[in-house]
């Protein structure tokens, strides 16, 4: 995938999230980035490691370094204390325009996940994403042994709060491969 | 009686002070061997002075863990809420144990660097090798393991790893946040000691001022913060994370912006880019196979003294393996600057630097011309500031300067010397049909 088809996706999730009512700060494009590879199969080539608020990554981070240099993402600071929003720049709308084709291509991956973020916190999401990260590296397991591993991953994050991350992970899974 | 400690003097620091299990690891082979890794690569032919090596630097980054973890691991400097997190704080066995094994870290971060740094790196080793993976595998070798059981208590050579990388480069290792907050100390974007020490150096030997900033004052006001609320309760948000206390956030500016300037006038002057490429050219010409060895005793035996003798002889010799651009490195004939990203360009275009240097290629043939392209490494700018009233802050809330740090975007486009004129003509001629064409899908 080239860098511009990457703006196009980016810029429009990020668009879509908002929309959903999500704060979009930087760990919440972060877990939804994620849910577009890894639930979506969108094929972005980032590649997440487990960090502080659950599946990470630092290319992306790059990537969303770069189309701020490039003026197709801005970061709209916030009142004290507040950490800052991240939004599209006006100017990734010619982008997609140009680019209409890859974003058809990938259009309903971008809502689907825009629709399971919706206006979840960082909180929420760091417990989704960290359930389908756990479910991947361990394909099989049974959901009480995911909510253990998450658990003892993230200590603050309860076996029942797992538990219930896991079933959700388990629907969305489901739901996305009976629409296949 | 034998010495537990040892100092030596550095133009940075002025005084380096280490233990004699430290003074092991820089007399052990691998770590003397970045005695002849330049830092900065070829740049002492663009800046004479750059001809500092990993070695200090190294030392220097060892200097700085030691200081900062005494800060942020300060009684006096941690909540009841950070010492909960973290109960290692203030356990008394385990808070010197982590102490060395940061510093130890911090002292081997660059062991497995490459001959002129991060010049030839990407394109020079098989692929999923990297400097960091490679810094592992000599922290985790039997040399070093040597090292690590001597000590009371032993190292366990994975910490030593995990924090030394950082857990970008060490993915199969797990990271707690303890381990993700030290190593964040060591490599961090914001922080890390990494950065402040070869800001530091790389100010001072290249002769450009505008690396410096207060790190005395930086450390000192380095802390472990709750991170900054986002609108709205959202309790997962207090996880802790490196910031700095009110007082330090000038000094946090001053690094943020020293790091913009040296980035943008230093690390990729054009002709310091050009160089590289140049070298590059030349390693993969002159190198066995065209790739550096990933074996820890083969690449022991590369340095950039070999590499250097090498191009000296290879210029000579038209015959010789890598000439032609050890040709142009020596005798300073390299390849001159055709273009350099411009915001107008890659708002029509976003892959505009890939679109010029592919239809360059097609018109002037694929050896007249190189291109570089770097992808920002992010320094984040939202960190957590301590406030008088016990809360933090995302600093993005507080600081006007720091909202206005341009991110460095480079994307450099060579051509062959003697066909800079007509390319040049062909560029001002065509120049907006390639960006178009290019942008059409």
């Amino acid at each position: 995938m080239t860098y511009t088809e990457r703006v196009v996706i980016l810029s429009e999730l990020a668009e879509r999230l908002r929309a959903k009512g999500s704060w979009c700060g930087e760990t919440h494009l972060q877990k939804s980035v994620y849910l577009l590879q890894h639930v979506e199969k969108v094929p972005l080539g980032f590649e997440f490691v487990l960090y502080r608020h659950g599946p990470f990554s630092f290319d992306l981070r790059e990537e969303l370094s770069a189309m701020r240099g490039d003026g197709f993402l801005r970061v709209e600071p916030q009142s004290y204390p507040y950490g800052p929003r991240l939004m599209a720049d006006p100017s990734s709308a010619a982008v997609r325009s140009a680019h209409a084709g890859a974003l058809r291509r990938y259009e309903k991956n971008i809502e689907a996940v825009a629709d399971i973020v919706g206006a979840k916190g960082v909180a929420d999401l760091e417990k989704l994403a960290t359930a389908l990260f756990v479910s991947e590296s361990a394909p099989g397991a049974s959901a009480e042994i995911r909510a253990v591993r998450i658990n003892e991953m993230k200590p603050h994050v309860s076996y029942d709060d797992a538990l219930a991350a896991v079933s959700a992970v388990d629907d969305i899974l489901l739901r996305c491969s009976s629409q296949e | 009686m034998a010495k537990g400690s040892h100092e030596i003097r550095d133009a940075i620091h002025v005084f380096i002070r280490y233990s004699s299990h430290e003074r092991r690891v820089i007399d052990s082979l691998p770590f003397q061997r970045l005695r002849s890794i330049h830092q900065l690569a070829l740049s002492f032919l663009v800046y004479p002075g750059a001809t500092h090596k990993r070695f200090e630097h190294s030392l220097g980054v060892m200097e700085l863990a030691g200081r900062a973890f005494d800060v942020v691991t300060a009684q006096d400097n941690v909540t009841d809420v950070i010492r909960k997190s973290f109960p290692e704080i203030g356990d008394l066995q385990a808070r010197p144990y982590w102490r060395t094994v940061l510093r130890m870290a911090a002292l081997c971060h660059d062991i497995g660097h490459l001959p002129f740094s991060h010049a030839a790196e990407k394109e020079l080793l098989p692929t999923g090798w990297t400097h960091e993976r490679l810094t592992k595998e000599f922290i985790l070798s039997s040399e070093m393991q040597e090292i690590w059981k001597s000590m009371t208590p032993p190292l366990r050579a994975d910490d030593v790893a995990r924090l030394a990388v950082g857990p970008d480069k060490a993915k199969e290792l797990e990271f707690t946040q303890w381990h993700e907050l030290l190593s964040e100390l060591i490599v961090g974007d914001a922080f890390g000691v990494d950065r402040i020490d070869y800001l530091l150096r790389d100010s001072l030997h290249t002769g450009v001022g505008y690396g410096r900033f207060d790190h005395h004052r930086l450390i000192d006001t380095l802390r472990i913060l709750p991170q900054a609320p986002l609108a709205g309760p959202d309790p997962s948000t207090e996880t802790p994370a490196l910031g700095v206390e009110r007082g330090g956030i000038h000094s946090a500016e001053a690094l943020l912006w020293a790091r913009y300037f040296m980035y943008s006038q230093v690390y990729f002057h054009h002709v310091r880019c050009i160089y590289n490429i140049h070298l590059r050219d030349f390693l993969a010409d002159w190198l066995p196979g065209g790739q550096l060895p990933v074996a820890l005793e083969a690449l022991a035996e590369i340095t950039d003294d070999e590499a250097l003798a090498a191009i000296r002889v290879a210029a000579k010799s038209p015959s010789a393996k890598g000439h032609e651009p050890a040709r142009r490195i020596v005798k300073r004939e390299h390849f001159k600057l055709l273009y350099e990203r411009q915001p107008a360009d890659v708002a029509k275009n976003p892959d505009a630097g890939e679109a010029i240097s592919t239809a360059a290629r097609a018109e002037f043939g694929a050896d007249n011309v190189r291109r570089e392209r770097y992808k920002p490494k992010g320094a984040p700018l939202d960190f957590p500031v301590g406030g008088a009233d016990g809360r933090s802050a995302s600093s993005i809330s507080i600081s006007e300067t720091l909202q206005k740090i341009p991110v460095v975007n480079i994307d450099y486009v060579f051509i062959e010397p003697t066909l800079r004129e007509k390319a040049e003509v062909w560029l001002a001629k065509n120049r907006d049909d390639i960006l178009e064409a290019s942008a059409k899908e």
